[in-house]
C-alpha cells in the first residue's frame, strides 16, 4: 500500500509539471511552480544530508582510515567555515576564507586539469585506432583554424572555421542531442508511467 | 509564404505533446511485443558487455568496483543520466555484493546520495547479504566535481579497485581519475556532448549520448527493450521529417 501511494504521488506530480509545460493553464502553472519550489527545498535538505555524510565518513576515517591527518584537517576546516558562515555571514572573515583559501585551492587543482587533459589526449592518440586518428585529425584542424596566426596567414580561414562550426560540428552535435532528447523522454515516460520506480526502491 | 503546416508557424508546445504521445504509444506497443516474446535485436555496445565481464572478474578476484557519480538535475546535470547511473550502480552492486568487497562510490550530488545509498543497499539485500551496509560506503564529496575527483582519487589509491564507473555529468575532472589510475579499468558514460568528447579519449570503455540511457535494456531490464526500440522508430520518423522539411524549404514550400 505504501509503495502504491508513493508511486501515485510521484506520477501525479510528474504529470502535472509535464502538462503545465505543454498546456497553457494558469492553475497548472501555479501547481507546477509550487511543486518545483518543493523540489528546491528538498535539494537544500539533501545538501544538509550531504554535510552530515561528509562528517560521518571522515569521523570514521579518523579512527580507522589510513589518512587520519587529512580527515582531521577536513573536519576542522568544515566546522570552522560553517561556524564563520553561520555566526558572521556578511563578515570579512567569511569572504577571506573564500578568497584566500577556497578559491586558490580550486584554481590550483583546476590548473592541473590542463596537464591531465594533455596527457589523456597523448595516450588516446598513441592507441592508433581509427577513432583516435579521426579525433587527432579533427582536433588538429580545429586547433589550426582557431589560432589567430592562421587568420593572418590567410584571412579566408576564418570563414572556413565558421563554416566547420556551423555545419559539420553543429550537425553532429544536433544529431547527438536529438538522440539524447529521445532517450531523456523515454526515461521520463518510464518514470511517469511507473515502469521505473526509483522513488519506491522497486526493481 | 504560407507555412506548409500551420502548427509549425510558432507555438511548439502542441508538437512536443504530439511527440511525447507518439513515443508513449510506441513504447507501449513495443513493450507489449517484447513481453509477448517478439524478437528485438540490439546493436552490441562493448561498454555494457565489458561491465558484465568486469563483474565476473571482480567476483573471481575478490576485487572491488568504484563508482564516481556526477551531478544530476536540479544541480545542473541531467536527471536521465542520474537515473542511468543508479541503474548501472544497481547492476554492479547486485553482481558483486557477495564478494565481501561491495561497490564504493562517491558523488558530488547531494540529491543523488540518498538514492544511490538506497539502490546499493537494496542491491546487496537482493544478492543475499543479510546485513547490507546502509549506504556507509557511498560518500558525498561536496558540490564541486573537482572535490569529488580528489576524494575518488584518494579512495581509489586506498582500495585499488578493479574498475571505476564514471557516470553522469562529471566535467574535465574525470580526466584526473583516468590519468592518475591508469591500471584501473575506467568505464565512462555521459549524455553531455562536451563530457562525452573528453570521456571518449580518457575512458577504457565509453558510452556517450543516448547509449548511456539504454543500460537497463542491455544489462538486466528487458522491460526497457520496448522503449529503446520505440526511440529508434521515432528517430527514424524524425529523420524523415527533417529530410522532408529540408526539401520543402529548398523548393519554397515552407519557411
Amino acid at each position: 500500500m505504501r509503495r502504491i501511494v508513493i508511486a501515485a504521488v510521484a506520477v501525479i506530480a510528474g504529470l502535472l509539471v509535464c502538462l503545465s509545460m505543454l498546456l497553457p493553464s494558469p492553475w497548472l502553472g501555479r501547481v507546477s511552480d509550487m511543486l518545483l519550489e518543493g523540489t528546491l527545498i528538498l535539494a537544500a535538505f539533501a545538501l544538509l544530508l550531504g554535510l552530515l555524510n561528509i562528517l560521518r565518513t571522515h569521523t570514521r576515517a579518523v579512527f580507522q582510515g589510513p589518512r587520519r591527518g587529512q580527515s582531521i584537517l577536513l573536519i576542522v576546516a568544515l566546522l570552522l567555515t560553517l561556524a564563520i558562515g553561520l555566526l558572521f555571514p556578511q563578515s570579512a572573515a567569511n569572504a577571506w576564507v573564500f578568497d584566500h583559501v577556497y578559491l586558490p585551492i580550486q584554481a590550483s587543482l583546476g590548473a592541473l586539469l590542463a596537464f591531465v587533459a594533455l596527457q589523456a589526449a597523448y595516450r588516446a592518440f598513441r592507441l592508433r585506432t581509427v577513432d583516435a586518428a579521426i579525433l587527432l585529425v579533427s582536433s588538429l584542424i580545429m586547433l589550426f583554424l582557431q589560432i589567430p596566426a592562421t587568420a593572418a596567414l590567410w584571412p579566408r580561414l576564418g570563414s572556413v572555421r565558421d563554416w566547420m562550426l556551423a555545419v559539420p560540428v553543429a550537425a553532429g552535435v544536433r544529431g547527438l542531442l536529438l538522440g539524447i532528447a529521445l532517450g531523456t523522454m523515454a526515461t521520463a515516460l518510464r518514470i511517469l508511467l511507473a515502469v521505473d520506480r526509483p522513488y519506491t526502491g522497486e526493481e | 509564404m504560407t507555412p506548409l503546416v500551420p502548427l509549425l508557424s510558432g507555438n511548439t508546445e502542441p508538437i512536443a505533446l504530439i511527440v511525447i504521445l507518439i513515443l508513449g504509444a510506441l513504447m507501449a506497443l513495443f513493450t507489449l511485443r517484447a513481453r509477448g516474446g517478439g524478437r528485438m535485436a540490439l546493436r552490441p555496445l562493448r561498454a555494457f558487455e565489458r561491465l558484465s565481464e568486469l563483474c565476473s572478474q571482480a567476483t573471481e578476484s575478490a576485487a572491488t568496483v568504484f563508482a564516481t557519480l556526477g551531478s544530476s538535475a536540479p544541480e545542473g546535470g541531467s536527471l536521465a543520466s542520474a537515473q542511468a547511473a543508479l541503474m548501472l550502480l544497481r547492476f554492479v552492486g547486485r553482481n558483486i555484493a557477495h564478494t565481501g568487497r561491495p561497490v564504493r562510490a562517491t558523488t558530488c550530488d547531494s540529491g543523488l546520495l540518498p538514492a544511490a545509498q538506497g539502490t546499493l543497499t537494496r542491491a546487496e539485500r537482493a544478492d543475499g547479504l543479510r546485513h547490507p551496509r546502509t549506504g556507509s560506503h557511498i560518500s558525498f564529496a561536496g558540490p564541486e566535481p573537482l572535490g569529488m575527483a580528489v576524494e575518488a582519487e584518494c579512495a581509489m589509491a586506498d582500495d585499488a579497485p578493479l574498475a571505476n564507473l564514471l557516470i553522469g555529468d562529471l566535467g574535465a575532472e574525470a580526466l584526473m581519475l583516468t590519468e592518475t589510475h591508469p591500471g584501473v579499468i575506467h568505464c565512462a558514460g555521459s549524455d553531455d556532448p562536451a563530457d562525452g568528447a573528453l570521456l571518449q579519449i580518457a575512458g577504457d570503455e565509453t558510452v556517450i549520448g543516448e547509449d548511456v540511457l539504454s543500460g537497463g535494456a542491455y544489462l538486466d531490464r528487458p522491460s526497457h527493450m520496448g522503449s529503446l526500440v520505440a526511440q529508434d522508430a521515432l528517430r527514424a520518423v524524425l529523420i524523415v521529417a527533417i529530410l522532408v522539411g529540408v526539401v520543402a524549404a529548398s523548393i519554397g514550400l515552407w519557411g
